[in-house]
């Protein structure tokens, strides 16, 4: 749990910032080297860097190097602890949702 | 009119409308006995509610879990505005308090005639009124990952 819940904190935080968000869109169609990643946005080489980096460090993607040449690719079983954290969150709500639902008919029902 | 927030990046949205007017829906998400009769996880009850209605005033919420261990939320009210609005954080207790995860609640209860519009905004940040708000990205990166795992 306690393990979870950091990894989850960690994706959520790489996460909240729009152009890493970017990254993780593109790299979704195949993994690309740095460079690769960098031509697709109008800001410096080294500020992607740091923003793969953040994203390395939280887990969603994974460096592979082959002689010089880094390759990023995203790793797709640490999304599932956030994917797992809104679907929990959602059955307890839609459970919750449907109980106060049958709680109001009744009670509209006893009043009229 | 009240304003619908914007979810964060990374949100949990749901609406549901309710058979009921408005002041009856805000005042079931907030009266401590009426919230015991529903809110939980599906199939199990609700053993204890206690609420401090006001800005900064907490909340504490004792259901029923699995294997007779209780699950409990809390929480502190951010903002009230009856009957209209709810935000307060969220945060499943565990027993090592540095291992909970705050996250925040927003409820916001839209009249439609006789009926109640809820709209429940879960985000998972510490600071989630000061990230940028924006749904669509973090969509298709569910959308993307869901893709990749299945």
């Amino acid at each position: 749990m306690a393990k979870h819940e950091e990894q989850l904190t960690a994706v959520f935080s790489a996460l909240s910032d729009p152009t890493r968000r970017r990254i993780i869109e593109r790299l979704a169609r195949g993994p690309l080297s740095v460079g690769e990643i960098a031509a697709g946005f109008p800001i410096s080489q080294p500020a992607i860097s740091k923003h793969v980096r953040v994203l390395e460090e939280s887990g969603l993607i994974a460096r592979e190097v082959t002689g010089r040449v880094h390759r990023c690719r995203i790793a797709p079983e640490n999304m599932q602890a956030a994917v797992t954290w809104l679907e929990t969150q959602r059955r307890f709500w839609n459970a919750t949702f449907d109980r106060l639902d049958a709680l109001l008919t009744r009670k509209g029902k006893k009043s009229s | 009119m009240t304003q619908v927030t914007n979810p964060s990046a990374v949100a949990l949205v749901l609406r549901r409308t309710f058979d009921a007017p408005r002041e009856t829906v805000f005042k079931a998400w907030t009266d401590p006995a009426i919230m015991q009769q529903f809110l939980g996880p599906a199939n199990r009850g609700c053993k204890n509610v206690q609420v401090d209605l006001r800005a900064g005033g907490a909340y504490r919420i004792v259901m029923d879990g699995p294997d007779g261990e209780d699950f409990i939320a809390k929480g502190i009210y951010r903002e009230v505005v009856v009957p209209e609005r709810v935000v307060c954080t969220w945060l499943w207790e565990e027993d090592d308090p540095s291992q909970e995860h705050e996250t925040l609640l927003t409820l916001e209860f839209i009249a439609k005639g006789n009926q109640t519009e809820l709209v429940l905004t879960h985000e998972n940040f510490k600071d989630a009124e000061s990230c940028e708000r924006h749904t669509e990205g973090w969509m298709a990166i569910l959308d993307a990952y869901a893709k990749l795992i299945a």
